[in-house]
């Protein structure tokens, strides 16, 4: 019996008892969902507080002077990146690692990327056997460059267009080295990055992928492919995002990571053991989440044999990288993400509440299911619920009232925690007026800017019925170089 | 329009979102108020770290006539902020004052005080309280620092083993080793450097370790008696070549490669034959580390190897060689596997670019 609404007689009322039994429910949801985050966010500070603690202990130099340290192939996938390059090559030059390659993946640019890399770097065509063990598109060329180190540890391949996953196989075959680190055009790693990003694979042995918080650049000051100093963007568009980011990498990714259960690492920035990504068949070329997806395969084809198919996040190796200033760009880019998002779960749905996964298909994959991919769909019914009793003079202003709270006071909370993390381990912003702005950030993101990225996910559940292929993800840039 | 019933989940969701409120405003203020006590704090041990700078600088060049901490102008927390200055001096300093300085730390019981919590409940005081001792070179903690490389948590134990580096105790090298290369690579890197930075008179250690304990740490000994370029070890390293251990065989053929002695090129050329892909691989690195010319034919033969990393370690190794390697490659163009003639063509080029060293 309905407790919300009275009974009464013809469709109406039983319209009525529905949409009454539907508000219940979703209150039902977000209380469940605020619990499971709380959850989260106190697994979250425990495992940063005992990582950033390790750390402190940690001697980078000796990694970085060490014969011991695993040699990385960065590999960048490139697709009408004329703008920014080679400026993106020469930062990675910057990196303090023992042994490392550059492999550009030029794929099928129809502008002049690949031109001005073989003018800036001296590239020359070479007979560089290309070992194909994923299968990509036909390769057009390889070039090294004819300068001296460290530029001669840069390779270009050049092939026809195949989408991101694709040009990240070629990269794959192509690499020398044991691990590779994919990193996009578009974004920038700080100098320490890739020894701290490969600490876990140096401390365990089970590790197949490991990935680094990514961070807004919009507003930071950069020059020469080097954040000068880093500051929070004016616009309030990006500086959401920058809280947003926050609370995506240092709230769930760390917990999700120390429950041993982790399914997304940012395809920005990721570094994965190769024997383990070509044992699996390589980036699924026909997904536009290629990144999620190589993560749940791994996990997915790797673990019932008993192989090792961990993977880890680390909170302090910064990814810096630009986010979109207006709304039709963020508006893409998250109808994207959720496309990917949803396909990937559809396509591993063997691994949910399927015991054989221990944490991840008991919890974990259906996490990802309730709270990530149907978030939206249940949040935009729920205003249209109540909208609905409201028109029908139903509407209970109380659970109306509930709703638009425990939705909106949950964000805020989760967004606070991750302003608090910030601020007491890895503080990046150290100057007061940013510390202010994280703080209204996290605040009004939850009115108006939340609601426009649930909808634009939404959409892209829709899309996914619509159209499915794989694309190069992009969005309008300035590019990062600040000082340019 | 119908009669509303009394709902208790609204009235608890309600009241969870007002819980909710509260949080928000109590974390914000907590935030604001950490953030102004920790600048206030900074500030104030700026200006008692420079009261207390003459002070130290006095007690370094006037040894034993200077109180470090008068009493009259003594000051709570103000131990702790010496402490970190003289820790903060001491990566500044070498020889002479780095010994007056340490010794300080010592007659101001520092040194005591950090032993002390080398047994702490809390692994990061332990941890900390190592690092201590290690900056400050306390010859009087190493006793307790390689004790304390039986902590149950890894962290401490590296760092313990970074002290005693600093402090180039021998007597540790061998707990270090035990404590540290079974753990994992990361153990393995960081004993590494500390034991390079002790340098050769570590190899007499490391030679007797060949023949006992752990494989792990076996194969990081052999590892290391190549890396100090321990030229008495080669006889040592050879029957570790037809090991059992996959591992010890890899290590064996890495480091006489590194050692680059010519006696070694048989033993290479039987573990070009390995059944394991990662033993050729790295027997073919060797030969080109030893550019023994009467190696280029197996050489050849490998660049036709099924596995693509000998493959390339085989033609990598020809072009080191000289003369007799890129005939070698030459002739290896009219190789019958045209995976063989891509790769002498590959490093064929390398070499005509002088790209191989």
């Amino acid at each position: 019996m309905a407790r919300g609404v009275g009974l009464g007689e013809g469709p109406l009322n039983w319209l009525r008892l529905a949409l009454g039994e539907i508000q219940r429910g979703i209150l039902i949801y977000f209380l469940g969902l605020n619990a499971l985050y709380f959850v989260l966010v106190l697994i979250s500070i425990f495992a940063i507080l005992r990582y950033m603690r390790a750390m402190s202990y940690r001697n980078l130099q000796e990694v970085l002077k060490s014969k011991l340290a695993p040699p990385i192939s960065v590999i960048i996938p490139a697709h009408n990146e004329s703008a920014g390059i080679v400026s993106a090559v020469k930062s990675i030059f910057q990196l303090n690692y023992p042994e490392f390659e550059i492999i550009v993946v030029n794929d099928g640019s129809t502008d002049d990327t690949l031109e001005k890399l073989v003018r800036a770097f001296r590239l020359r065509k070479t007979k560089r056997v290309y070992h194909k063990s994923l299968p990509t598109r036909d390769v057009r060329g390889i070039y090294a460059s004819r300068m001296a180190a460290p530029w001669a540890e840069l390779v270009v391949v050049d092939k026809e267009n195949g989408g991101k996953a694709d040009a990240l196989n070629a990269g794959v075959n192509v690499s020398r080295y044991p691990l590779f680190c994919s990193v996009d055009a578009d974004s920038m790693l700080e100098r320490d990055s890739l020894l701290r990003v490969a600490m876990p694979f140096m401390e365990r042995g089970d590790i197949v992928g490991v990935g680094g918080i990514v961070r807004v650049a919009n507003g930071c000051f950069i020059s020469q492919g080097v954040v000068r100093s880093i500051g929070l963007p004016n616009q309030w568009l990006p500086c959401f995002q920058a809280v947003e980011y926050l609370r995506a990498f240092l709230s769930g990714r760390i917990a999700w990571a120390s429950l041993r259960s982790l399914l997304v690492i940012s395809g920005a920035f990721s570094l994965f053991k190769k024997s383990a990504v070509v044992e699996v068949g390589g980036y699924d070329r026909d997904t536009v989440g290629e990144d999620m997806e190589l993560v749940v395969r791994l996990r997915h084809a790797l673990k019932p044999l008993g192989k090792p198919s961990e993977v880890d996040f680390v909170p302090d190796p910064v990814c810096w990288t630009e986010v979109p200033e207006n709304l039709r760009t963020l508006w893409r880019q998250r109808n994207r993400w959720h496309r990917g998002l949803a396909q990937c779960l559809y396509r591993h749905r063997g691994m949910t509440f399927n015991p054989r996964y221990g944490v991840i298909g008991l919890v974990a994959a259906p996490y990802f299911w309730i709270a990530e991919l149907l978030s939206p769909v249940i949040e935009i019914a729920g205003y249209f619920v109540f909208f609905l009793s409201l028109l029908l003079g139903s509407l209970q202003w109380k659970a109306f009232a509930a709703f638009l709270l425990l939705s909106v006071m949950m964000g805020i909370n989760l967004s606070l925690f991750a302003v608090v993390l910030e601020e007491f381990t890895l503080h990046r912003y150290p100057r007061v007026r940013d510390f202010l702005r994280l703080l209204a950030g996290a605040v009004f993101e939850n009115i108006g800017y939340r609601q426009i990225t649930t909808l634009a996910r939404l959409d892209g559940i829709l899309d996914n019925f619509r159209q499915q292929y794989a694309e190069w993800g992009t969005i309008e840039r300035k590019g990062l170089d600040t000082a340019a | 329009m119908q009669a509303i019933e009394f709902d208790p989940l609204f009235n608890i969701s309600l009241y969870v979102s007002v819980l909710l409120a509260w949080l928000v405003l109590l974390i914000t203020a907590a935030l604001v108020v950490s953030k102004i006590t920790r600048r206030l704090w900074q500030r104030y041990s700026e200006r008692r770290q420079a009261f207390y700078l003459p002070l130290i600088l006095k007690a370094v060049a006037e040894e034993g006539s200077v109180e470090l901490m008068p009493r009259s102008t003594y000051r709570w927390g103000d131990r702790g902020i010496v402490e970190a200055a003289l820790l903060q001096w001491t990566q500044t300093l070498s020889g002479f004052g780095l010994e007056r300085i340490s010794r300080i730390f010592e007659e101001a019981g520092f040194a005591d005080e950090e032993i002390r919590r080398l047994k702490d409940w809390r692994w990061w005081a332990r941890a900390r309280a190592a690092k201590r001792l290690g900056t400050m070179n306390c010859a009087k903690a190493s006793e307790a620092l390689i004790r304390a490389l039986k902590d149950p948590v890894i962290e401490v134990r590296l760092v313990c083993a970074w002290a005693l580096g600093r402090l180039g105790r021998l007597e540790a090298v061998e707990p270090m080793m035990q404590a540290l290369a079974p753990h994992s690579r990361l153990g393995a890197l960081s004993l590494t450097h500390v034991i390079l930075q002790m340098g050769p008179r570590t190899a007499p250690v490391l030679e007797r370790m060949l023949g006992q304990g752990d494989p792990a740490a076996q194969a990081l000994a052999i590892r290391l008696l190549g890396d100090l370029k321990d030229q008495a070890a080669l006889p040592l390293l050879l029957p570790f070549v037809g090991s059992d251990s996959l591992e010890l065989r890899i290590a064996a053929c890495r480091a006489i490669g590194v050692l680059g002695q010519e006696q070694g090129w048989e033993a290479m050329l039987g573990a070009l034959e390995d059944t394991a892909w990662e033993v050729r691989a790295r027997a073919a690195w060797s030969l080109g580390m030893l550019k023994v010319p009467a190696s280029a034919a197996a050489l050849a033969a490998a660049l036709g190897d099924r596995s693509w990393w000998v493959r390339v370690n085989a033609g990598e190794a020809l072009a080191r060689m000289g003369e007799r390697g890129r005939e070698a490659l030459e002739r290896a163009l009219s190789h019958q596997d045209r995976f063989a003639r891509d790769m002498a063509a590959q490093w064929l080029e390398e070499l005509a670019l002088g790209k191989v060293h």
